[in-house]
């Protein structure tokens, strides 16, 4: 069974605006039959980190998907010492895309490459999870201007999916 | 546990209510609401047929539950279109903000289009709903019950799908909720669902209330032609297991001597001596292992049980049982019968807190029957 983590956006069901799923569950059946499974920890921006464990051939179909961003680790304890530029870009413009700013982004992954590659995939999942906020329907749109909430931690996603 | 613990609350036997019928209130302004038909056909339904993109959520309004609570409702059908879907509410609310709770649902095409029935769990918090973790496949047909348990007002929220398809209550599998959104509060139980597309949704006896209103919960797992037994795990916060899936049978069998998924013999909610598994004759080291469903973890130690059942069908020869909760390959706890007799035997074993702290992976667990 392999392993891969990937950030997923919530997505209104069809026409149910008010409702948001994973957009990750049009793989769910294909997961099951693997036997295999995910688990989310919402974080900010209308986005989770999804823990899979599937078959390969899954997770390069999730992978090949396209629209879910991947890193290449799966162990949290991995130090990120052979992070490639091209990952450390996109993994950065993930983070700004979820509403982290480059100054939190750098006060605690670092400012550059080789200050990332220092860094544990905890600690930048750890990162991603800093925060979200809570949400409402406001009659036309959900939107993310409750309170301010802790996410669930990694770890105990990374327990879940085996 | 047995499912459910309390009956029926509204059968809907009259005709000409609503919206909203008698015993139940609107959950928003905006939200549709259920009616009982003038024709009597002993249901109720979404009163909008023909509409589309149609929501419709009632709270049974005598009283409030909980927080730990169940519910349950016979559906008629699901609708029409792929996103139509029917089911409960657990821990209800209505607030400044709008509606919160948990939506167990049976949706006609999943969250997929085309990937066929499923059950959902969906936290609506402020009138906004968020699907919580993996839909669970499940073929629908009219008649079939959906019911759900919700547990656990810490770290962890538990909610337990049932369905019963004409054999009785069956454990579907759990969600586990840790987001800082979750719901631990009491509320109210009731119905929920979408419509589409002109047909309109029926259902039909709900019911519901408080777990703890309910009778002591046992699950029995017989296992006969030599020993009987019952299997459950009950935590602190009554999180309730039943087995999931063989291991390996080891010879074992279920009461007609099959050899598939016989763990469904042993699976039912309400203890049911009719199935159960057995061994061999004259068995010797004959070991039937199956997986038990998922819990959280409790954070606690205490209370953890594991209950069963266990009896030899003759008063013939000696028959020795050993009954091991097992971590993936590791036993945690072995218990020895000696020489069981012929009378159920009902045993509940509590973990002392060490035991129950060398637990580490509840997902991970499994019980074993040595007959010998």
């Amino acid at each position: 069974m392999a392993i891969a983590w990937f950030v997923v956006q919530y997505v209104p069901y069809n026409d149910r605006p008010n409702t948001r799923r994973l957009a990750i569950d049009a793989f769910t059946r294909q997961i099951e039959a693997d036997g295999g499974s995910w688990a989310e920890a919402e974080v900010l921006g209308n986005y989770a980190l999804v823990k899979v464990s599937a078959s390969t051939a899954t997770i390069n179909a999730i992978k090949a998907y396209g629209i879910f961003p991947a890193t290449s680790y799966t162990g949290l304890d991995t130090l990120m010492s052979d992070l490639s530029n091209p990952e450390y870009k996109a993994i950065q413009d993930q983070l700004l895309l979820m509403g982290y700013t480059q100054a939190e982004i750098n006060a605690s992954l670092g400012s550059s490459l080789t200050l990332w590659r220092q860094k544990t995939f905890r600690q930048l999942l750890e990162f991603a999870a800093t925060r979200k906020f809570n949400i409402r329907w406001n009659g036309t749109a959900i939107v993310f201007d409750g309170e301010q909430q802790v996410c669930i931690n990694p770890d105990v996603i990374d327990k879940r999916v085996k | 546990m047995s499912f459910p613990v309390n009956s029926v609350l509204d059968n809907f036997n009259r005709t000409g209510e609503g919206p909203p019928p008698t015993g139940w209130s609107a959950v928003n302004a905006t939200w549709k609401q259920l009616v009982i038909p003038d024709t009597p056909d002993n249901t109720y339904s979404t009163p909008q047929s023909g509409s589309d993109n149609l929501e419709f959520a009632n709270f049974w309004s005598a009283s409030t539950f909980g927080p730990d609570t169940e519910a349950f409702v016979t559906l008629i059908n699901l609708g029409t279109d792929d996103w139509d879907r029917n089911g409960v509410i657990l821990r209800g609310s209505t607030g400044g903000s709008g509606v919160s709770g948990y939506n167990i649902i049976w949706s006609k095409n999943g969250t997929s289009n085309g990937s066929g029935a499923a059950l959902t769990l969906q936290r609506v918090v402020n009138d906004a709903a968020t699907e919580v973790g993996t839909e669970k496949a499940r073929a629908f047909s009219s008649g079939y019950k959906i019911g759900a348990t919700v547990t656990g007002t810490g770290a962890d929220v538990t909610i337990e799908v049932f369905t019963d398809e004409g054999s009785g209550w069956v454990s579907r599998g759990t969600w586990t909720d840790s987001d800082a959104s979750r719901i631990t509060s009491s509320g109210y139980i009731g119905i929920q669902g979408w419509e589409h597309g002109g047909v309109t949704c029926r259902a039909d006896d709900f019911g519901g209330g408080d777990l703890s209103s309910g009778s002591p919960q046992t699950v029995t797992l017989n296992a006969a032609n030599l020993s009987a037994s019952v299997a459950n795990v009950q935590s602190y916060n009554y999180q309730i297991v039943r087995p999931t899936t063989d291991t390996s049978l080891g010879g074992w069998t279920d009461q007609a001597d099959g050899t598939s998924s016989i763990y469904t013999a042993i699976d039912e909610t309400t203890a049911s001596d009719s199935d159960f598994v057995q061994s061999p004759n004259n068995p010797s080291t004959s070991i039937y292992k199956f997986k038990i469903g998922t819990i959280s973890d409790p954070g606690i130690h205490a209370n953890n049980i594991v209950a069963y059942r266990y009896r030899k069908p003759e008063a013939v020869g000696t028959v020795n049982l050993k009954v091991r909760l097992i971590e993936g390959t590791t036993t945690r706890k072995e218990w020895t019968h000696s020489n069981i007799g012929t009378s159920w035997t009902t045993q509940e074993q509590t973990l002392t807190e060490g035991e129950a702290a060398t637990i580490t992976d509840y997902s991970n667990l499994y019980l074993e029957l040595e007959a010998g």
